[in-house]
């Protein structure tokens, strides 16, 4: 049920997809990989949209050089955990919605007790392996993922749903060297709005999704394009289970 | 022939967003990709040090993944022999090739 408050505070998106729409995305529980560029826009948007219980695991401690682009941290916040940082301003902005946050590493002995009976993960890591470990975490527990990357000005996204659509070791079999990347923060705070778009229509189930489709945005050009992706037959993460 | 090769995210800064490239018919990909690395640099992008195309260089033909395209297919001494897809890709007059890599940050 929605309380009065709650559909004065979504009024303007209820009349979108209505309360049932509303109740969907209240009772959606929603993984998010990271408290840094992408997390921070991800998780805002996740928040004032009302999705009723985020879960954000990151290990980090907030330092300055973070604040060009993970806009939930502050000055005040350097040294805290990302973490608590980022719980405290989303409870501020929605206290209707549970926050729960973990300060942990993600690694693959640890990524299904994480997740647990999450319904989905979104990826807001910053390294590859790192993603590859959630990529099998989706495909053990067939639930979607949302994948963000962003480099400087361009940024990429697309939407992984187990059995159905390319993973994303498919997409991408080996990782490309591990950097510093170079990132403004309006990258990712645009790839996060995307992102977070997916998981909003995922759980609402409507629009259509960026299965099978790789866009890449180029904010230098203000241009994005749209790549067809497949599964490969032979993906040693999703091979096996192709249906 | 002509085929259209469009570079995305940080390949652009190397190589342009895209190109037109005036090729000998029956060239395939490797053909193509040897005339766009006229530079150190460039090849240093897409190939590792033993020539070999880096794995996370994706490369797209008219939308298809080439790793999962078929090759040229031929009869050599009586015996039809199916060249893999991957560089061996053939193309065509009009084709579009794109070629891209991942970024990683977040």
């Amino acid at each position: 049920m929605l309380t009065k408050d709650e559909l004065k505070r979504y009024q303007r998106q209820i009349s979108i997809f209505g309360e049932e729409g509303q109740r969907k995305l209240k009772e959606a529980k929603v993984f998010i990989a990271g408290a840094g560029g992408l997390g921070c826009s991800i998780a805002m948007y996740l928040t004032v949209a009302g999705i009723g219980k985020l879960r954000i695991v990151d290990n980090d401690t907030v330092a300055l050089e973070n604040l060009n682009r993970q806009v939930l941290h502050w000055d005040s916040d350097i040294g805290r955990k990302k973490s608590e940082s980022a719980k405290e301003k989303l409870q501020r902005m929605n206290s209707d919605i549970e926050v729960e946050v973990i300060s942990e590493t993600i690694n693959k002995g640890n990524i299904d007790e994480l997740v647990g009976d999450f319904d989905m993960i979104v990826d807001a890591m910053d390294n590859f392996s790192a993603r590859y470990v959630l990529n099998k975490a989706v495909l053990n527990k067939k639930i979607p993922f949302f994948h963000g990357a962003v480099h400087g000005f361009y940024g990429q996204a697309t939407t992984i749903i187990p059995g159905r659509t390319a993973c994303l070791r498919c997409i991408f079999p080996e990782a490309p060297p591990p950097t510093v990347p170079p990132v403004i923060g309006v990258t990712p705070g645009l790839i996060g709005c995307i992102q977070a778009t997916e998981v909003i229509k995922y759980t609402l189930g409507i629009g259509s999704l960026l299965e099978n489709r790789l866009l890449i945005w180029d904010g230098l050009d203000g241009k994005i394009d749209e790549l067809p992706l497949e599964k490969n037959p032979s993906c040693e993460d999703c091979g096996q289970e192709v249906g | 022939m002509k085929v259209t090769v469009r570079f995305f995210a940080t390949f652009r800064e190397l190589f342009g967003a895209e190109k037109e490239i005036e090729l000998e018919s029956g060239s395939n990909v490797q053909d193509l990709l040897n005339v766009l690395c006229d530079s150190r640099q460039r090849r240093q992008k897409i190939f590792d040090r033993s020539g070999k195309l880096r794995p996370y260089v994706k490369i797209l033909k008219n939308g298809r993944n080439i790793q999962f395209l078929e090759g040229v297919r031929m009869e050599l001494e009586g015996q039809q022999i199916q060249f893999l897809g991957g560089l061996h890709a053939g193309l065509d007059d009009g084709d579009v090739v794109a070629i891209f890599p991942p970024v990683g940050g977040g």
